[in-house]
């Protein structure tokens, strides 16, 4: 770990050497952003303003104690900054300068750490970046408290404060974080009542269509929204970053999910198989349900529905996966999106060329990574 | 007759919200308010695991206090409200929301917080609270095109103020499992402004939106909202009822106040009295319409003890 930098030098390792350099370049600046304006959001000052109303002393230290604290935590810990870069990225692809814009650049951050504690809670996970979780710290129905508040923080900023963009633009990107908010519900509505339902007939085709509005949100399309918007982009330039973003999602969380079994590296830094013991009903569940025998069909639902931690059944489900071909044609889906990604980069004629370059690099980055 | 307008408004709102929640399949609400679908959504899983169990939920809190303040006001200052059912369920969802999650344990993990309330398991019910709560801002953006485009941006900002209710959810569990007494009678009524007023306050940004009214009015008659909403709870709460409100044959379930001031009954109807006369004054900054319609929105609650668990 590289302490000063707060993330993994190895994590750099995936990436090609311009967008590592770009990477290191605008890190600092990312974090100091980010932890600039939780900061300056936590003062006196501005939550009186945002409650309307004076704070004594004690629920000033009670608003410290119970709602800013254990967030700030989050990005103290460790953090990549992936989503201020990529707004970092769009700025300057269409030459504005990022640092003219510090709170614009850590508001996909705050969002997304925000949804770190919901997602914490919805898998009752111990831990996050190594320390204790929101909710372990100061139970549930508080954690689930202070990530709406921080979630919606963004309006409080984006309709208060002069953030270096123009009213019309800070008007259209309100409506589009509400949006990404809410939508980002519906896809999670999914990911909760599967396990629930009990059986697994669903589709490939019903989960991509869940990741659409759930991970893909917060991890790209948002980021790539809030930096097209702020820089100044017309519509269609707004367009292709969104859909730059939702494409590079999906292929981001098939990823994701196939290397939550198989990482490619011993320093992936989850769980390994967390999903199979979480019983989610994954892409490449869905697919191995398509293909495989009917015995082994049987075995991996009946492993799922365990939601068992002994390495010797996870392995076992693991092995069924891919002896079904679950994984080729999982990676073959993200190879699809991966592909339309670049498509749509290679239609944005607005960027520069080196700028494109970097752009394919990042895609690259996100599906053939190993960690 | 006061009877019937009332009855006619909670009518109104029912079948605005079912309007605008469907229990089944329905293709054009998802294409309006999430997008047109491009791989094919689980009905079933969204249909068990949001319509439905909200569709129930809103059938079990039927007493639409807020869209009847808002209506009556709508009302009051010259407008239709029957025009604007579409804002009045909004707003509706933000109180439907704000009391899913009342009956869960603070616990640190999810089986100390489950509740026998809950009849969907606890992600998925978190799941619904988020929603409901995040889906009314985007209602209000694409479903009030009969507002001016000042007053749809307006009231867009302000039901995207999801800020304070989270906050103050929070700084309520904590002072009380904190076991820290408000320091004043004022600190008590700042935690209750900001922790069961501000709907009162948005049911008025409602009004003021419809009616156009300028920003000193309807920051007045938002204030006066928030007064009149700790008005009405400092004397229920007087009469022993910490969360419900009783308004013309309905009891409204309310937010539990956990975090409370110990102060006897006949000082909270003192208070509550106090609050009532600066919510009247206040509201009669955007004209004396508003306060008639402020008296007869709080001569509709009957203050005895009514039943406090969820019904």
């Amino acid at each position: 770990m590289n302490q000063a930098m707060q993330y993994h030098d190895n994590f750099l390792a995936d990436m090609p050497p311009a967008l590592a350099d770009e990477y290191r370049r605008w890190y600092p600046y990312c974090r100091q952003a980010v932890l600039a304006t939780i900061d300056r959001i936590g003062t006196r000052e501005f939550l009186e303003q945002a409650l309307d109303q004076p704070l004594s002393e004690q629920r000033y230290q009670a608003l410290r104690a119970a709602w800013f604290d254990p967030y700030r935590s989050y990005h103290t810990r460790s953090g990549k900054m992936l989503r201020p870069f990529l707004v970092c990225f769009c700025a300057q692809a269409f030459g504005r300068d990022p640092t003219t814009m510090p709170t614009i650049v850590a508001v996909a951050e705050i969002i997304h750490a925000a949804s770190l504690i919901l997602d914490d809670i919805a898998d009752d996970s111990p831990l996050r970046r190594g320390g204790p979780t929101a909710h372990r710290l100061v139970g549930v129905r508080v954690a689930g408290a202070i990530a709406s508040a921080w979630l919606n923080v963004c309006f409080e900023l984006l309709g208060k404060e002069n953030l270096g963009i123009t009213p019309d633009a800070t008007a259209i990107l309100m409506e589009e974080i509400a949006w990404e908010h809410w939508v980002t519900g519906i896809g999670t509505t999914i990911d909760t009542t599967w396990p629930w339902l009990g059986h697994f007939d669903h589709r490939p085709e019903q989960y991509l269509q869940s990741v659409l509005h759930r991970s893909t949100s917060y991890t790209y399309r948002l980021p790539f929204k809030i930096g097209a918007i702020a820089a100044g982009a017309n519509q269609q330039q707004f367009a292709q970053f969104a859909a730059l973003g939702e494409e590079l999602g999906l292929a981001f969380q098939i990823v994701d999910d196939i290397l939550n079994l198989q990482p490619g590296d011993a320093n992936w830094g989850k769980e390994l198989a967390e999903d199979l013991t979480q019983g989610k009903i994954t892409l490449q569940v869905l697919l191995t349900l398509e293909r495989a025998p009917e015995y082994e069909r049987t075995r991996l639902i009946e492993i799922l529905k365990r939601r068992t931690d002994d390495p010797a059944l996870l392995q076992e489900a693991t092995a069924i996966m891919d002896r079904s071909g679950a994984f080729s044609a999982a990676r073959e889906i993200a190879g699809h999106h991966v592909a339309r990604t670049k498509e749509i980069a290679a239609a944005m004629d607005f960027l520069s060329e080196t700028d494109r370059e970097k752009l394919n690099g990042f895609i690259d980055y996100i599906v053939k990574r190993a960690r | 007759m006061l009877d019937t307008r009332i009855e006619n408004i909670r009518k109104q709102v029912s079948q605005a919200l079912m309007r605008n929640l469907p229990v089944e399949r329905d293709d054009a609400w998802i294409e309006k308010l999430v997008d047109r679908p491009r791989f094919g959504w689980d009905w079933e899983a969204l249909e068990k695991g949001f319509f439905q169990p909200l569709q129930k939920w809103s059938e079990r809190h039927s007493a639409h206090l807020r869209p009847i303040l808002a209506s009556l006001l709508i009302d009051a200052l010259g407008q239709s409200s029957a025009r604007h059912a579409n804002l009045l369920a909004a707003l509706e969802l933000q109180y439907l929301s704000s009391i899913m999650l009342d009956d869960l344990r603070n616990g640190r993990d999810l089986s100390e917080a489950t509740s026998t309330f809950v009849t969907v398991p606890l992600p998925t019910w978190v799941t619904i609270a988020y929603n409901v709560r995040q889906l009314s801002p985007v209602m209000i953006a694409r479903q009030s095109s009969e507002l001016s485009a000042t007053s749809h941006s307006w009231l867009v900002n302000r039901f995207s103020r999801l800020f304070q209710p989270g906050l103050s959810s929070a700084l309520d569990l904590w002072g009380c499992e904190q076991e820290s007494e408000h320091s004043s009678e004022a600190e008590f009524l700042e935690h209750l402004r900001l922790y069961v007023g501000g709907l009162f306050g948005l049911a008025c940004d409602v009004a003021s939106a419809v009616a156009e009214r300028d920003e000193r009015a309807a920051n007045s008659l938002r204030t006066a909202g928030i007064e009149l909403g700790v008005a009405l709870r400092l004397s229920a709460m007087a009469q022993g009822s910490s969360r419900s409100l009783c308004a013309r044959h309905a009891v409204s379930v309310e937010q539990l106040i956990r975090w409370q001031r110990g102060v006897d009954p006949a000082r909270l109807l003192s208070l509550a009295q106090q609050t009532m006369d600066r919510a009247l004054s206040m509201a009669h900054v955007a004209g004396p319409a508003a306060t008639d319609a402020f008296r007869i929105f709080s001569s509709i609650f009957e203050y005895q003890a009514c039943e406090e668990k969820q019904p």
